[in-house]
């Protein structure tokens, strides 16, 4: 800093020496001190005392001293407390350091303008504007905004220091949803910063909002005629939390506003600025040259996917930030979520704990509408959970190797009656070293856990190790093998005995067997192996197509490697069956290869629990022939008692043969097993709701979506369960509101075959309007529907000869008819098994006037899976038939069906509340027997 | 808005505490962390006068520099603080106190440089001021140069916090013209108007934002002040007695 001197050395004020520290770049120190020593009240007089009573319509507020209530000051002005005389409400009055009158008319115009369209955004995240004016007499320009009652976020640091991480995310939300709201009418902040959001304190339910104000004021104030050039003095903005783009001249856009949000995230984490220097020019460059302090982040203990989000919002090119703030919005989400899970595991596995404890008396307590008593749940002393393995390869790639090593001990692990444990699906979010080891044990009811690094380059592997018991956070057994490669199979059999040993427990002849045995002797067989167990787990979280095809492929290469690996098969047939199952159906011919694969497997290791597993799959899936396959699911949990797959499976087939207890019972024990796998939740509460128990399907299907947000099939079973029940199609409308785009997506997708009545052939979405009779919508969704096979295509075009029947469009009907008829009779020749193709014809034959045809087929298709058979999909061709009867000419058939289904547990697809509302009873509706039937009872609970 | 209206700020009760923790924890049997980092914070603030009193002890740069870290860290390792005084309640007067201490209890000076590692930053600017301020104060006296630099120190401290408070707030170029009016006052070199006209503020705005800025620096200076005395009623004879110094 220049001196004010006249003689480089002596102070003109007081006329010390400059010169008499080391620090004379500062001035003169004795002035300096004289300061702080001289009188507190000096701001208030001359200038302060220029701040005007009135401005419009706005009284400024005053102190019991006459001062002025200034509210905040910043770079652009001064805010004041302020009466609207017309109105009688507090304002937020800001007067801006702009000479407005010394500008054009038309720059002054253009200034309003601008301020005016800022003005017009409305959210509950920005601070609303109210007016603007210029103060004539100065030319000073000033607005009245919403008086927020809080502080802003810089005092609120300074005040209490940084924030902890889930406040700070929760606040990033919020501005978030400012942001996203402003870019939707192309606004940009361009001044966001901590002193421009608000924190207003908790409501009664403890929430905190927070408002961003100046919303658009920085880049009114700064456009002037050339809209690039900067004002006079400078940088109007805040440099400290600018972007590198408002640096220059370049264009910004809502990716700056990113910028921004990612340096006042940074303040708010750690209270440090994230770049500073003394000049604009210097923390311009700083952004440039500098690397971001990361460290800093690390010591606030912000965890590693927050970091990567807050780098990739402070990148120096916008077009390697988040692409919006919408897209911003779910990153946030998706980490808070992930923090708050594992918070919460601990209260839900309580719950869970619960369900495990009903077995024999599950008949009891089961059918009551109430939840289970939570209870601390028993931990037993020989329970283990594996840990995801760290990989430490410097190849990300070879993440597929160290998960499958854990797998192969986890699975070695459950052959072990003596045992308890957990299945891979329920351990597969948890960190590989988690901090706190003794919360992760408790939320998966376990007493100790394998924890575990490898690294492997070249034909050379390392594993480490170690076994924790969770209570007092011991190491029971630790130890690291250098093997190579082809030597690791034997790591994962010396492991598990380790373990065996070290829980003391018992191992009968067979199972220290199959402790020692391995599939294959063959390293790259194996490693082939692994990477198509990798590719299954991807393609059955995601319902990824390619991923499963990578799946099989794999599986075959390591099955033309070693012809004799028996596991490799098993995990062949596995993949291939659940492709059948859940995306596209195998021809005859192909399931008879799978059996040949399978029948080669058992013929080599005839008591191959996954063998047998997978022999169960075929028998369920590919054949429907339920009691063959119990028997091979019961024979794998003879061979692997910690089978939660068989568990889960075992219990699919007491649901079809109608012994909902039982399957529930089972149900509950996979759930022990694998007590943070959505699908299981979801199958409960779909259980559960065919017993028509709303309360707890819905319960149960919250669960499952709180596991994984993202589980469609629980979405699917949600909505379904609160249609039922109620009859509500606006708040089943409502909750599909609420999903996450990706359920919608698929919700809205193109139908699947999911039961034999109407609502099982087309999707939600069209399901949805024809509930609510919004035929126009429903036909304009179904031409956007997209649908990339070949299933998906006659689907739809039964679909829509169905919508014209419901619409009472007979012509139409009739023409969409004839554009199915060929193709749907070219495919049902092609399989003629395949009930719903049965099912799809017989509506196409309806469309088409051919009622006899239609009931010929349909009621073939019920006889197919006849409700004896099938208790959980036969129903649904039951109310699949019905429906045809009752637009056929056989309305008492379909009447005295429907009573049938009211009488049993078919909750999923009939219920009073549903044929109350639904069009597809329209032509039975009047009928008096139809009216009994709505005001009759419907059957809660199994049979007696 | 209340808390704007009534700033609280963390570093003001922070700082009026700083040497009140450190003497309270003397009184333990274990240093706090909250004391310990009190106390680093203080020395970082409080190097250059313990720097410059030994250089003008006679003692090589390079040595300076080893030994006002072996003396700090001796400070901090030994709990020397636990011996202070509380009567005298200052730590201007403790620190001069236990460095003369320093100096004359270690015969071992090269083990005593070497002792407790870096745990001061004296950064290099710093260094070149104190070295070029040290060739120019040979004829005063080792403590009036350590209390001069003292008061530089508090000042340098209060100013570095103003500059970090503007920049934050968006007015770091604002900072930069208007921070030579706190020493100046009235007399300002650069009339307001002109100064206006630059910065494209109103004249009338820039006096009000020069009355702000000498009100916060007064308020952040009396914040450090007290941070280095046990009574917060000292903090006007603790700036009486530095104004003192460097008219001497």
């Amino acid at each position: 800093m220049a001196t004010p001197v006249e003689n480089a050395c002596i102070c003109k004020t007081c006329g010390a020496s400059t010169e008499a520290t080391s620090s004379g770049d500062l001035g003169c120190i004795t002035c300096l001190l004289e300061i702080g020593l001289g009188p507190e009240a000096e701001e208030r007089d001359g200038a302060f005392a220029a701040v005007p009573n009135q401005l419009g319509a706005y009284t400024i507020a005053r102190h019991i001293d006459g001062s002025a209530w200034e509210l905040g000051h910043g770079a652009m002005g001064v805010t004041y407390r302020a009466i609207d005389k017309a109105l009688d409400r507090p304002v937020a009055l800001k007067i801006i350091n702009i000479d407005l009158g010394s500008r054009s008319a038309e720059a002054r115009e253009r200034f309003l303008r601008e301020a005016r369209a800022a003005a017009a955004l409305r959210h509950p995240n920005v601070a609303t504007a109210y007016q603007f004016g210029v103060r004539e007499e100065t030319g000073q320009f000033f607005y009245a905004m919403e008086l927020v009652e809080g502080e802003t976020l810089e005092e609120c640091i300074r005040r209490l220091g940084p924030l902890d991480v889930l406040t700070t995310i929760d606040i990033a939300l919020q501005v978030t949803a400012a942001l996203e709201a402003a870019e939707k009418r192309g606004l940009v902040h361009r001044d966001l910063k901590p002193g421009n959001l608000m924190f207003v304190s908790s409501d009664d339910n403890g929430a905190s909002t927070v408002k961003v104000i100046d919303f658009g004021i920085a880049k009114a104030v700064v456009e002037k005629t050339d809209a690039m050039a900067l004002p006079p003095g400078g940088f109007v903005g805040t440099p400290a939390f600018a972007s590198p783009e408002q640096f220059t001249s370049a264009p910004v856009d809502v990716r700056s506003d990113i910028y921004s949000l990612g340096a006042t995230l940074w303040f708010l984490l750690t209270g440090h600025i994230l770049f500073s220097g003394r000049t604009v020019q210097e923390m311009g460059d700083a952004r440039r040259s500098k690397p971001l302090p990361v460290d800093q982040l690390k010591a606030a203990h912000v965890p590693r996917r927050f970091i990567s989000l807050l780098i990739s919002m402070l990148a120096i090119e916008p077009a390697a930030r988040p692409a919006g703030p919408h897209s911003l919005g779910a990153k946030l989400q998706a980490i808070r979520t992930s923090i708050t899970s594992r918070r919460k595991i601990a209260a839900r596995f309580a719950v869970g704990a619960a369900f495990v404890a009903l077995t024999t008396i599950v008949a009891v307590r089961v059918f009551h509408a109430t939840p289970p008593k939570k209870t601390t749940p028993s931990v037993p002393e020989k329970s283990i959970a594996v840990l995801p393995f760290e990989n430490l390869s410097h190849d990300p790639d070879n993440a597929y190797f160290a998960e499958g090593i854990k797998d192969e001990i986890l699975t070695k692990l459950a052959t072990v009656r003596d045992l308890k444990v957990i299945s891979r699906t329920s351990t597969a979010g948890y960190q590989s070293k988690p901090d706190n080891l003794k919360s992760v044990a408790h939320e998966l009811g376990v007493s100790t856990v394998l924890e575990g690094a490898v690294q492997n380059a070249g034909d050379k592997v390392r594993v480490n190790v170690q076994l924790i018991e969770a209570r007092t956070d011991r190491q029971l057994w630790a130890k690291s093998y250098d093997r190579d490669l082809k030597d690791v199979l034997v790591v994962e059999s010396e492991v598990s005995q380790e373990i065996v040993n070290a829980l003391q427990a018992n191992l009968s002849p067979s199972e220290s067997h199959a402790l020692a045995s391995a599939g294959t002797r063959d390293a790259e067989a194996y490693d082939l192996f692994l990477r198509g167990e990798y590719e299954l787990h991807q393609a059955v979280s995601a319902l990824d197509v390619d991923a499963y095809d990578r799946g099989e492929a794999f599986y075959r290469q390591a099955l033309t490697r070693d012809p004799n690996f028996a596991e490799g098969a098993a995990a062949l047939v596995r993949t291939r069956l659940w492709r059948h199952w859940f995306i596209s159906p195998l021809t005859s011919a192909e399931l008879g290869e799978v059996k040949s694969i399978i029948d080669r497997a058992l013929a080599l290791a005839p008591n191959s629990p996954e063998a047998h597993c997978a022999l169960g799959l075929l028998f369920y899936y590919g054949h429907r022939q339920y009691e063959n396959a119990l028997a091979e699911f019961n024979r794998t949990l003879e061979l692997q008692p910690n089978n939660a797959l068989a568990r889960q499976y075992c219990a699919y087939v007491y649901r079809r043969r109608g012994e909902w207890e039982r399957s529930l019972a089972d149900l509950q024990r996979a759930q022990g097993l694998n007590p943070r796998h959505a699908v299981i939740a979801a199958e409960i509460g779909q259980t559960y709701g065919a017993l028509r128990l709303w309360k707890n399907a819905e319960r149960a299907q919250l669960r499952a979506l709180a596991i994984d947000p993202h589980n469609t099939r629980a979405a699917f079973y949600l909505l379904n369960a609160r249609l039922n029940a109620t009859g509500d199609v606006d708040s089943a409308m409502r909750a599909v509101d609420g999903f996450p785009e990706v359920i919608k997506i698929s919700l809205y997708g193109s139908g699947a075959d999911t039961g034999g009545d109407v609502a099982g052939i087309i999707s939600v979405r069209l399901y949805l309007g024809v509930i609510a009779r919004h035929f126009t919508d429903v036909f304009q969704a179904l031409e956007k529907e997209v649908v990339n096979d070949e299933s998906g295509h006659l689907r739809q075009l039964a679909g829509r000869a169905i919508l014209r029947v419901l619409a009472g469009q007979t012509e139409a009907a009739k023409l969409s008819g004839e554009e199915a008829r060929p193709l749907l009779e070219a495919r049902f020749r092609e399989r003629p098994d395949d009930t719903f193709a049965r099912t799809e014809l017989s509506w196409v034959y309806l469309a088409l006037g051919r009622n006899a045809d239609a009931l010929r087929l349909s009621r073939q298709a019920a006889d197919l899976i006849p409700i004896e058979k099938d208790a959980l999909t036969g129903p649904s061709f039951q109310v699949g038939l019905a429906q045809i009867e009752a637009r056929a000419g056989a309305p008492e058939e379909a009447i005295k069906r429907l009573r049938r289904l009211l009488s049993i547990p078919a909750g999923e697809v009939a219920s009073i509340a549903r044929l109350k509302i639904d069009p597809v009873w329209d032509p039975i509706r009047n009928r008096s027997d139809f009216q009994q039937l709505l005001s009759g009872p419907e059957q809660i609970g199994p049979n007696k | 808005m209340p808390a704007a209206l009534h700033p609280t700020t963390r570093d003001s009760l922070f700082a009026s505490t700083r040497w009140t923790v450190v003497r309270e924890a003397a009184d333990s049997q274990t240093s706090s962390k909250h004391a310990l980092s009190a106390l680093s914070d203080l020395c970082q603030i409080y190097w250059r006068p313990v720097y410059l009193f030994l250089r003008r002890q006679g003692i090589a740069q390079h040595d300076a520099e080893d030994l006002t870290q072996g003396f700090f860290a001796d400070l901090i390792e030994n709990r020397a603080y636990a011996r202070a005084d509380p009567m005298k309640g200052r730590f201007r007067s403790f620190l001069l106190g236990t460095l003369k201490h320093f100096l004359a209890h270690t015969r071992d000076r090269d083990c005593a440089q070497k002792r407790g590692g870096v745990l001061v930053r004296l950064d290099e600017a710093g260094i070149s001021k104190a070295e070029t301020y040290s060739a120019r104060c040979q004829n005063q006296s080792p403590d009036g140069v350590f209390e001069r630099e003292w008061a530089g120190s508090v000042a340098r401290q209060a100013l570095d916090r103003l500059a970090q408070e503007y920049e934050l707030a968006g007015k770091g170029t604002l900072f930069e013209a208007l921070k030579l009016h706190l020493t100046a006052g009235a007399t300002a070199a650069v009339p307001y108007e002109e100064m206006a006209k630059r910065l494209g503020r109103l004249a009338a705005t820039l006096r009000v934002d020069v009355a702000r800025l000498r009100a916060r620096y007064r308020a952040i200076l009396r914040e450090e002040v007290s941070g280095t005395v046990l009574d917060p009623r000292d903090v006007d004879e603790e700036l009486r007695y530095l104004r003192e110094a460097m008219a001497t």
